[in-house]
């Protein structure tokens, strides 16, 4: 009877010690998929900024950094900080109202004689830089 | 003798139940971690779409960029409603023109020469999409796809060499 007794408590233990380790192992494995869903979710992210900001700076090249120019070419806000577009969640073009993304091109000057540069950012709603770019384009 | 017979199988229902929530959770993680593969899988492949499609008919402006190579209209013959992307160049002096255009659920391209008289279907299919679309504003050529899931996409691409050249 009593060695029927330890035979029960030790498979319960057993059991017990499988739960234990199946939980730990199953709480990373869960981790692991939130981490993975939100990095692509990131870089899906980072693709269509990366997408807007370099038409953004394919207008700037194009109008030399003029701000009136880029907009009309894009559609834009002209801005006092420059060109400036907005996007929805979607990444479609928007309002500055619905805006949840804002791509904003402003010309700059750089070190070197003749030659001015583009900037463009992308920030989101909390006004977090997400991606940038910079290029440099030969003024007239 | 009866109780410790009752006791055991108290036990042994305590130890099939045990089992049973033990499987119930290995199916429960397993089918979570599908489910999250099949996201982040698809997400992975849209992403996919959206910037190979659009880059690569960027990369291919930039290519033919070149004497006002790079222009924008209908399709040469046949379907004059499929908006289609034109990069010429010269072969020998006849005039070649690589078309870009999207027909029939695909971005298809056709390298012909410019009065071939080929029709949008005797192209090349590139990839799969939902439609593309080309806009021209002098030297600057927009590039609008529908995307698999759903989304459109733009992609804007100033033609250094001028553009415009039919």
């Amino acid at each position: 009877m009593n060695t029927s007794h330890n035979r029960s408590f030790l498979v319960l233990m057993v059991l017990a010690v499988m739960l234990l380790f199946f939980a730990l192992s199953s709480a990373v494995c869960v981790q692991a998929f939130v981490r993975s869903y939100k990095q692509s979710e990131e870089n899906s992210r980072r693709d269509s900024a990366a997408f807007a900001a370099q038409s953004m700076a394919e207008a700037g090249k194009a109008a030399k950094g003029e701000s009136k120019k880029v907009s009309d070419m894009l559609s834009a806000e002209e801005t006092q900080n420059g060109a400036v577009l907005y996007y929805d969640k979607n990444w479609a073009k928007t309002t500055a109202e619905n805006a949840v993304y804002t791509v904003c091109g402003s010309k700059g000057k750089t070190d070197t004689k003749h030659l001015a540069s583009y900037n463009v950012s992308v920030k989101d709603r909390e006004n977090n830089v997400i991606f940038e770019l910079d290029t440099a384009f030969q003024e007239d | 003798m009866k109780a410790t017979e009752q006791k055991h199988n108290y036990g042994t229902i305590l130890l099939l139940l045990l089992c049973a929530i033990f499987a119930a959770l290995i199916l429960m993680v397993l089918l979570l971690g599908a489910k999250s593969y099949k996201t982040v899988a698809a997400m992975d492949s849209e992403a996919f779409g959206k910037r190979t499609c659009d880059q690569y008919i960027a990369a291919k402006i930039r290519h033919f960029d070149s004497s006002a190579n790079v222009y924008t209209g209908s399709f040469s013959s046949g379907s004059p409603e499929v908006s289609t992307l034109f990069l010429a160049q010269n072969i020998e002096g006849e005039k070649y023109v690589t078309q870009i255009y999207w027909y029939d659920g695909y971005v298809y391209e056709l390298f012909s020469a410019a009065d071939s008289g080929l029709r949008p279907e005797d192209g090349n299919k590139i990839m799969k999409s939902n439609g593309l679309g080309f806009e021209q504003k002098d030297n600057f050529i927009t590039i609008k796809s529908d995307n698999t899931d759903g989304s459109r996409s733009e992609l804007s691409v100033y033609v250094r060499s001028g553009g415009g050249g039919q």
